[in-house]
């Protein structure tokens, strides 16, 4: 084969592999669509979700590392939630910061002399907290050892037989833990489900609860927003029917606390545990044959703060990046094997050559096309092609998401709103794309060389305050 | 150069990007009417339900004028959203407040297109029509909602099962139960609701006759969970006897294969503890006792609870031996226990602690009466 057919049979691959990759997505997306029309029948028109009276209780579980910006307000408004009976667990993994000594002043906390019990491993416990003011907080503080650890430790402390973890910079919806229980009622083979995670950077925060959704100025953030609808409303509401979704968001997620114990609990090395344990989960489940479903409800809501700097945003994608590849890596065998069902034989490949390999495929399509044109080895008839498809699809597909807004939640109603996000959608497509496609490959070379790990470090804006 | 001079593979490769771009454009249109469309439907539900929401309080309050004064509705779509309206009201209110409202439905003949939306397969239509049938309750909507209890899908049926105790709560459950123990699908946190919407009365005999019955292990998990919803009276020769066997040798091994809660172990025994913790009957004292020896932790646990009900002062030598007990919610529903009898005050309490030899236990017993001073 010389130089010229090489050359042909790379841009074939290359223009292929984006074919597959949007028409993939695309396909997820019709299977989205299907199951968001189900979900809203199933509702029966009730807006709100109402108490039944037999909601399980929960323990929320929050791990804070330097949080001492935002753990004040974050404590308060979880304290709010409506819920008819929940703990809330802080657990301060070692912070360097005031985080303890605001929660202590905040919260009337007192030393109580409580034995954890250690089924899952931790590092050392400092101390064991509870409120004077709220019966249902305590707090635990424990030597460093990264966010799966804090876990673990709140989930030995956790008292209610469902937990559910949140990220201590986040805010949930009031009714956010009534919707997410939801499917636990309705089926009680359920073990974990997960929300929807939204952007919170241009919104109106008060007292610790969002009280308007808004588009932030910042491009940065404006991109992530189409991103998260296009990651959460037709990246997890697809595979949720198959019961084959492999991520729920660390940010808020409720999950069986017997079930993840018999699993082992979140596992230390790696720096996405919240996916690595939910490929853990449907891998434990599905070896022994033992019946459950891991299912994902759009309504739920978590807003969180995104970085609005391109430094820390890109951080903050290297490590998913790595998170998946140590998830997706570790649990081959499983997935590959007999036992993968449809998480393991659908979801994970299609994870794994879009997701896991796909930043490098894509760097690589985009070099090659790019320089084999100002070379002459590729015709401006392959580059066309080429753009057409991996822009103009990567167009529809971002255009699809906000559909799928539209024709659920509306969180974004007003037209402005929703013509400027039309516009981000396009947008993203030239260079922050490709600019994400190199934060993920350098997610990749970390994970190859296996750097450590360690808490992100996020930048907050301070638009939140206390 | 003009389109047609151009090379067919390229023409085709801009037609297939215009083609993407056209689609891209159109399904955003679609995104821009059906906001807007939304927008709009919302702001006239908002509009309708700033009219009638008045009007249904003051109906249940019984200030309401004569309800031919009642606006017209105009629309199927405005028979929908009062039906939806009424159902969110009608669910916080009780006694003449609700039977004020049901006339108010009737006179307006809503409980007409109620049935209507039954029998539409519509199941937005149906779930609504369920809800207000359910508040009607009236027994003549009875062989309407019956043939939707046996529907294939669980929303639906659990929906009509749950219209249907309301209309007759002891007939309903004769009927739902032992579908309950054939229906997988139905969640068994909807059949609680279910029984905790019937009443004791109407779901203890279903369950005692269940009992007798050949049940397949998910199935029997499933009914022993329900049985807290029934009379402990009727179920205490059947707990007595489950207490009355032997106890095995030792607990059964972990078996990860058989994890999930229906092929637990012990759960008659688990379940037969929690009848008579229920019962307060001081005659199963010495039943309740002997099964702290069970190898089984979980049912340790569940002996505790059920004579934590009935405790006496001899009981604390058993349960300060089960501060140090192997397992861990043992040993704090030991030291609870402990710190809830009568007549030991907190200096007797620190002192008991003080002397349990075992680490666990005390530490048990620190946090039990740490959370007792609160």
């Amino acid at each position: 084969m010389n130089l010229a057919d090489a050359g042909w049979w790379l841009q074939v691959g290359f223009i292929g592999y984006f074919i597959a990759l949007n028409g993939g997505y695309l396909g997820l997306n019709v299977l989205s669509m299907a199951s968001l029309n189900r979900y809203m029948r199933e509702r029966g028109g009730n807006d709100a979700t109402r108490y039944l009276g037999i909601e399980p209780s929960v323990s929320l579980l929050v791990p804070a590392y330097n949080e001492e910006a935002t753990i004040r307000s974050s404590v308060r408004s979880m304290l709010q939630l409506q819920y008819p009976d929940f703990e809330l667990v802080v657990v301060n993994d070692g912070s360097k910061d005031e985080t303890l000594r605001m929660l202590m002043e905040e919260f009337a906390l007192v030393p109580h002399p409580e034995p954890l019990r250690r089924t899952l491993p931790h590092a050392e416990i400092r101390g064991v907290y509870r409120s004077l003011t709220y019966a249902n907080l305590r707090v635990i503080d424990k030597a460093n050892g990264g966010k799966a650890d804090a876990l673990n430790a709140g989930i030995n402390a956790a008292r209610n037989a469902l937990f559910c973890a949140v990220d201590a910079d986040s805010i949930l919806q009031r009714d956010s833990l009534l919707r997410v229980v939801q499917p636990f009622l309705d089926d009680e083979r359920t073990i974990a489900s997960g929300g929807t995670v939204r952007i919170a950077n241009g919104s109106r925060v008060r007292g610790g609860f969002l009280e308007a959704a808004g588009i932030p100025r910042n491009w940065l953030a404006r991109f992530q927003i189409v991103e998260y609808l296009r990651a959460f409303l037709f990246g997890r509401l697809g595979w949720s029917p198959m019961n084959a979704v492999l991520i729920i968001s660390g940010a808020f997620g409720l999950f069986d606390r017997a079930r993840v114990i018999e699993a082992g609990g979140y596992r230390h090395d790696t720096v996405g545990e919240d996916m690595e344990l939910v490929v853990r989960l449907h891998r434990y489940h599905r070896e022994r044959g033992i019946p459950y479903r891991i299912r994902y409800v759009p309504d739920p809501i978590c807003w969180t703060e995104a970085p609005e700097d391109a430094g820390t945003l890109g951080r903050q994608r290297s490590r998913w990046q790595r998170g998946l590849s140590e998830s997706l890596s570790r649990h081959a065998a499983w997935a590959l094997g007999p036992k993968g069902g449809t998480a393991g034989w659908l979801a994970w490949p299609f994870m794994a050559l879009f997701e896991w390999i796909g930043p490098v495929v894509e760097l690589a399509g985009y070099v090659f096309m790019l320089f084999g044109f100002a070379l002459g080895i590729v015709s401006p008839l392959a580059l066309t092609v080429f753009l057409s498809v991996a822009i103009g699809m990567g167009i529809m597909l971002s255009v699809n998401g906000l559909l799928l807004e539209a024709l659920s939640f509306r969180v974004y109603s007003r037209k402005r709103d929703i013509v400027l996000l039309f516009c981000v959608a396009v947008i993203e497509n030239f260079g922050y794309r490709q600019l994400n496609t190199l934060w993920r490959c350098r997610g990749l070379w970390q994970w190859a060389t296996r750097r450590k790990q360690k808490w992100g470090v996020m930048k907050r804006s301070g638009t939140w305050g206390q | 150069m003009s389109f047609a001079a151009l090379d067919p593979v390229l023409r085709f490769a801009l037609l297939a990007a215009l083609g993407l771009a056209t689609i891209s454009l159109l399904v955003m249109v679609q995104v821009l009417l059906l906001s807007q469309l939304g927008a709009r439907r919302e702001r006239r539900r908002e509009r309708f339900d700033a009219r009638w929401r008045p009007l249904l309080v003051a109906e249940s309050l019984g200030l309401a004028a004569d309800s031919e004064t009642l606006p017209a509705l105009a629309k199927r779509r405005e028979c929908d959203w009062l039906l939806r309206l009424w159902n969110q009201v009608q669910f916080h209110l009780r006694g003449p407040a609700h039977a004020r409202l049901n006339t108010m439905l009737c006179t307006l003949g809503l409980d007409r297109h109620a049935l209507a939306l039954l029998s539409r397969r519509d199941m937005r239509g149906q779930l609504t029509a369920l809800s207000s049938l359910r508040h009607l309750g009236d027994s003549a909507y009875w062989p309407a909602i019956k043939p939707l209890v046996e529907a294939p899908g669980a929303v639906i049926s659990l929906a009509a099962a749950e219209a249907l105790v309301a209309i007759d709560p002891v007939r309903a459950m004769r009927r739902i139960l032992p579908m309950a123990m054939r229906r997988r699908d139905w969640s068994r946190n909807r059949i609680d609701l279910a029984c905790l919407h019937a009443g004791r009365d109407a779901v203890t005999q279903p369950l005692v006759d269940l009992l007798r019955e050949p049940l397949p292990p998910w199935a029997r998990a499933r009914l022993l969970e329900l049985l807290r919803h029934a009379e402990p009276r009727a179920l205490a020769p059947w707990a007595r006897g489950i207490l009355e066997r032997p106890l095995p040798e030792q607990a059964p091994a972990r078996t990860g294969e058989h994890a999930d809660a229906e092929a637990r172990p012990g759960l008659e025994r688990i379940a037969a503890l929690r009848v008579l913790a229920a019962l307060h009957d001081p005659a199963d004292h010495d039943r309740i006792l002997a099964s702290l020896r069970d190898p089984l932790g979980a049912a340790r646990l569940a002996a505790i609870e059920a004579l934590r009900a009935q405790v006496m002062a001899s009981d604390a030598d058993a349960l300060l031996r089960m501060l140090s007990d192997r397992n861990w919610a043992v040993r704090q529903a030991a030291a609870d226990a402990l710190v809830s009898m009568p007549g030991l005050d907190p200096v007797a309490l620190s002192a008991m602690a003080d002397a349990v030899y075992d680490r666990y236990g005390r530490e048990a017993m620190q946090r039990a009466l740490s959370e007792r001073a609160r």
